[in-house]
């Protein structure tokens, strides 16, 4: 069993990246388990997620890197037990720290073959981002397999560009691959990735 | 524990200190990023195209409001219009340039479920809250929000909601009603000052005794 950790800031992308991922996955019949958390009381994910027909175990009200760490262990546990999937998809809030999330996965006796957190940033608000909260962010990219710019079809060339250099600059060891989750560029690489 | 706190300080205490306590005096991940996650859920009555449009607006305004708060729209607006079955629309705002993004389609109907949620940085929760219930209250959708939920009423007659709008409110000062401590600022600065005429007049009592 493979986990995947989708972290990233609030609003980049990663229930969209998810749905795709769980659809590629339910494609090659592969068994999939999706687990979404929410930072407030009241989920909105869980309920696209079923509109768009997945059936997802939704943890809202706090996050599960911190205050509901031990939710999410048992959570996984009876994901284990009662589905057994050859695949997890674990989307944190926007405001979760994934490192820490993977920490919990290891620690939740459910023995993955392996754990790997894909890293999405937003090419819209990057910036912004950056300028804000650079240290939370870095601190949510540093734990990552590699890293998706995401929504490269509402950037310039330029933007895209900068980014690229910025993040390839704070992690030279990682993958940076620019997707757009809109349109499908280049998430047949990010496929190319995903085990099973 | 700080002598000071009147209330319990049992697992439903969310006060700074408890908070800290259950997380072993670490920040959340939410503390670290000054996050602030806020939500209602209820019922819309009377859905059709024109509610959705509308919908589309309260949230706009929400992130207009955000954005004139902390700066910039730096995550996420959403609202999810679904019947018990699952099946229903979301709404989706992260860029103000881009608008809101709609995913589904429901055809018009008599009821139906929503959650309305708002995770972004750097603003007041309660104000933000606020800002988001005018918004639903402003698209004049017949709605009505489940219990449980926070909600505010400014009906007396003396006070000004801090949206700075002149229109009439909706909100609860709910204390004595069902019990729910209403955080919003006008009663917060209310028992600032009750408890301070309560200080004065306990020093006038021993400044007798004292006499005495």
């Amino acid at each position: 069993m493979f986990v995947y950790i989708l972290g990233g800031f609030l609003g980049s992308g990663k229930t969209t990246l998810l749905m795709k991922l769980a659809s590629m996955y339910s494609k090659k019949g592969t068994k999939v388990a999706i687990v979404v958390n929410e930072a407030g009381e009241v989920g909105v994910d869980g309920a696209t997620l079923k509109a768009e027909g997945y059936d997802a175990i939704e943890l809202p009200d706090g996050c599960i890197c911190c205050t509901l760490s031990g939710t999410l262990q048992h959570a996984l546990q009876s994901i284990k037990k009662d589905i057994d999937p050859d695949v997890i998809i674990i989307e944190p809030t926007g405001l979760a720290l994934p490192h820490k999330v993977e920490t919990l996965v290891r620690t939740s006796m459910i023995d993955p073959e392996e754990t790997i957190i894909i890293g999405v940033a937003d090419i819209q608000r990057f910036d912004d981002l950056i300028k804000k909260k650079e240290e939370f962010f870095k601190r949510q990219m540093f734990g990552a397999n590699f890293i998706l710019i995401n929504k490269a079809d509402l950037a310039s060339p330029e933007q895209l560009a900068s980014a690229a250099a910025y993040l390839k600059r704070e992690y030279p060891d990682k993958l940076i691959i620019s997707v757009s989750n809109k349109t499908g560029q280049n998430l047949d690489k990010v496929y190319e990735l995903m085990k099973e | 524990m700080s002598e000071e706190h009147n209330h319990k300080h049992n697992e439903d205490c969310h006060c700074q200190e408890c908070e800290d306590k259950r997380n072993g005096g670490e920040k959340t991940s939410m503390e670290e990023a000054g996050g602030v996650a806020v939500g209602f859920v209820g019922h819309f009555h009377g859905w059709n195209s024109d509610a959705e449009a509308r919908l589309t607006n309260a949230l706009i305004v929400t992130g207009k409001w955000v954005e004139k708060e902390s700066g910039c729209l730096l995550g996420h607006i959403k609202c999810a219009v679904y019947h018990d079955d699952g099946s229903g629309i979301t709404l989706n705002l992260t860029d103000l340039d881009n608008g809101v993004e709609h995913h589904g389609v429901i055809d018009p109907c008599e009821e139906i479920n929503f959650n309305f949620m708002a995770a972004v940085l750097d603003v007041d929760p309660h104000e933000l809250e606020h800002i988001m219930m005018h918004a639903i209250e402003d698209t004049g959708i017949d709605y009505q929000i489940k219990e449980g939920h926070h909600h505010h009423h400014h009906d007396d007659d003396d006070e000004h909601c801090c949206c700075g709008d002149s229109h009439e409110h909706h909100h609860h000062h709910d204390d004595d009603n069902d019990g729910e401590e209403c955080h919003c600022k006008a009663c917060e600065d209310r028992r600032k000052e009750e408890a301070s005429k309560q200080t004065t007049e306990k020093k006038s009592i021993w400044d007798k005794i004292r006499r005495k």
